[in-house]
């Protein structure tokens, strides 16, 4: 079997792996905290924006009030519920904002139904770029764009204006932070401002690549903390290509026996436990940025 | 004296139009006595996916509908009853404690509605046991190969054969893939379609899908280069709409003939997909009647809705539901003695009904008596098409090619059940 177009294809699944991943990192290394409500986030902002499609509101003015509150739900929690928790394990700050995603999939589970056959469906989807005899919609390449886009944005913001210094320093140690004068609260609101404005414009190229429903979106981000950890949580480069990597194992196992491509949706984890066992757990993908 | 005999015949023609609104649009249920069910309550079950690999639970939301309608109309001789549904989450274990909860705790005397993935694996050898029967919606050959249960639905077997053989009828396939999720018993539904295409000369592939894995455009490629003429996708309406658009970005509507079983027939899959590009390009088989088929029986089951149903979504699975349930009720109610009514009499009672004629199926709905040992009461499905962003039917009922339906149609035979055919083509 020719195995280039399923490494196109995998380009494609891998610009959303890449999105959900580089999502993850950033709030890592802007406040300390993995983030499992990225997803979720992704979903509100999705799903708000297909509801007043539906009403007839255009999508460009739909969009904006999707992506709007999932930045404002992200900047709430980072104002109210984050420096409540700052104090603790970075263990038990990732299992909150599990429960925040569980709260938030409930939320739309109740209000939209899961396994609804729905579309958001964007104008750059008609048109594409032809690689290898596959098709590779320029909303994909769009979604490539975006990663990019967030994964130069976030690591000039970090290295080169004082919000990132302190983010970096509060990522690094917190009680530290403090005790020089970073404005604990205020930065961490920022960071989680800045990740709710990714995930909501994730959130809409995902249900649109992928699927509208609230559980697809919800729980994306858990094969994207495979391509995550590839780099090792600190490298948005290591997250971006770490994610198209991903992406592209799923796609090229199908080609493989029957037996292995009814299970390649476990490729990304797998290739990530081999990849530290190899490259060892000091190491990462981009662990030199 | 004019105005008074005006006024009064117009206060006549308004009472008269609202009682004609009301009789056109009240639903016909159980002994419709229009007083509400006061005795002892006959408990009925379901299991159903309602999370997991998708969610069915249109027919319990119908079954519960016309069971609350019997209730306000006198119950089952005025004993109402009551109906719980447990969700299996698609996974074996939780459906066997379900199924456990609901017949051995809770003792329910039937299981009506049930509509799961995988329920009827580890639930079959259990009703039996249990003497419960249920009727319901199944995927695998548990649940049409077993004593104690006999489904609504045609089956995705039944389904599948029934659109591919239209693509080997009318579009002129001799090559087919077949496509599933991998998930247990589902190798049932290619399976009967590798037996279909040996006795009719089509070569089958048969594509086992990961049903977890959000790569669409992979499987997409997947299937076109087998280079077959034509192919029929299993799953729900929801990944099947997600899988169709993966075949539009590649334009693969050109290159294959795209068969679905009735799952994708829902009121809202149109809107869904590109209805554009998919015009007079997508065949899907139909297990049940049109959704707005102006039959008698299919009438009712939008009255019972509009009036008990909610917002629940109106679709085949709904109407199974309205039928599994209508098909009970009607059995239970042939119980003259309202203290007569357990688990055995209603289990006796469903094993000898009539056959229960339905405008909804394209033939008697029936059990076949306590001696039948498997059942596929509805093998006998249609086929639409979407034309101009709707339904559009293309063809009548006609018994599905399945060779493992011997045994079915030789009961059907002595039974005298044939195909009764209620609605016309639009």
């Amino acid at each position: 079997m020719n195995l280039l177009p399923f490494i196109v294809s995998g380009i494609g699944l891998g610009a959303v792996y890449a999105l959900a991943s580089v999502g993850l990192v950033i709030l890592y290394r802007a406040s300390g905290t993995l983030n499992f409500a990225f997803g979720a986030f992704g979903g509100v902002s999705a799903f708000l924006a297909w509801q007043l499609t539906q009403e007839g509101v255009p999508l460009a003015i739909s969009s904006i009030v999707g992506i709007a509150a999932s930045t404002g739900i992200a900047y709430a929690y980072g104002r109210i519920f984050a420096p409540r928790l700052a104090h603790r394990d970075r263990v038990v700050r990732a299992i909150a904002t599990l429960g925040l995603a569980l709260f938030l999939f409930g939320g739309m589970a109740w209000y939209w139904g899961v396994g609804v056959a729905r579309r958001l469906m964007l104008p750059t989807d008609l048109d594409f770029v032809v690689l290898f005899g596959v098709r590779l919609t320029v909303t994909r390449l769009i979604a490539l764009g975006v990663s990019l886009a967030m994964v130069v944005g976030i690591g000039l913001l970090l290295t080169r204006t004082r919000i990132g210094l302190g983010m970096r320093a509060l990522a690094s140690d917190r009680h530290i932070s403090a005790a020089i004068g970073v404005r604990v609260v205020q930065i961490d609101s920022i960071a989680w401002l800045v990740n709710g404005l990714f995930a909501g414009i994730a959130g809409i190229l995902l249900a649109n690549i992928n699927r509208l429903d609230p559980g697809t979106l919800t729980f994306l981000v858990i094969p994207a903390i495979a391509a995550a950890i590839m780099a090792r949580l600190s490298s948005l480069w290591g997250a971006f290509v770490g994610g198209i990597v991903c992406g592209m194992i799923e796609a090229l196992l199908i080609a493989t026996s029957p037996e292995i491509a009814n299970l390649r949706s476990a490729g990304p984890y797998v290739a990530a436990l081999i990849f530290l066992t190899i490259v060892g757990a000091g190491q990462g993908i981009g662990a030199r940025e | 004296m004019k105005l008074t005999v005006r006024l009064l015949a117009v206060v006549a023609s308004l009472a008269l139009a609202g009682f004609v609104a009301q009789a056109q649009a009240a639903p016909d249920c159980g002994e419709n006595t229009g007083q509400k069910a006061t005795g002892k309550p006959i408990p009925i079950g379901a299991v159903t996916s309602m999370s997991g690999i998708g969610s069915f639970k249109e027919a319990d939301d119908a079954a519960r509908a016309y069971f609350d309608c019997v209730n306000a109309n006198g119950g089952i001789h005025g004993r109402p009853i009551t109906y719980h549904d447990e969700d299996d989450q698609s996974q074996l274990d939780v459906a066997a404690q379900a199924a456990k909860k609901l017949v051995g705790d809770e003792g329910v005397y039937v299981m009506i509605g049930s509509t799961s993935f995988i329920e009827c694996i580890p639930n079959a050898s259990y009703y039996l046991k249990e003497n419960v029967l249920e009727i319901g919606l199944g995927i695998p050959s548990q649940c049409f190969q077993s004593k104690n249960i006999a489904e609504v639905n045609a089956g995705p077997r039944q389904s599948g054969i029934g659109g591919a053989d239209y693509a080997r009828r009318k579009l002129g396939a001799k090559t087919l893939v077949c496509s599933i999720p991998k998930f247990p018993g589902s190798d049932y539904s290619c399976r009967g379609l590798e037996e279909w295409g040996q006795k009719y000369g089509v070569k089958v592939t048969s594509i086992y899908s990961d049903p977890v894995s959000p790569d669409y455009s992979s499987l997409v490629l997947q299937f076109l280069a087998t280079g077959n003429d034509a192919i029929m996708i299993y799953g729900t309406d929801d990944t099947g709409a997600r899988i169709l658009d993966a075949v539009e970005q590649q334009d693969g509507a050109a290159k294959m003939k795209w068969t679905t079983p009735t799952s994708y027939y829902t009121v809202r899959f149109p809107g869904a997909i590109d209805a554009k590009y998919w015009n007079d390009r997508l065949w899907v088989n139909a297990e049940l009647a049109p959704l707005d088929s102006k039959g008698k029986d299919n009438q009712n089951w939008i009255a019972v809705m509009d009036a008990y149903g909610g917002k629940a979504l109106r679709d085949s699975f709904s109407q199974a539901g309205y039928i599994a349930a209508r098909v009970a009720v009607n059995a239970m109610l042939s119980i003259k003695n309202p203290d007569d009514i357990n688990r055995n009499t209603v289990t006796a009672a469903i094993q000898n009904m009539k056959p229960y004629d339905t405008d909804i199926l394209c033939m008697p709905w029936y059990w076949g008596g306590p001696e039948a040992t498997e059942h596929n009461p509805n093998h006998v499905t249609r086929t639409v098409t979407l034309h101009d962003g709707k339904w559009k039917n293309l063809e009548g009922c006609i018994a599905d090619a399945d060779p493992g339906l011997a045994n079915i149609e030789a009961l059907e035979k002595k039974l005298g059940i044939k195909i009764n055919d209620q609605v016309p083509l639009n």
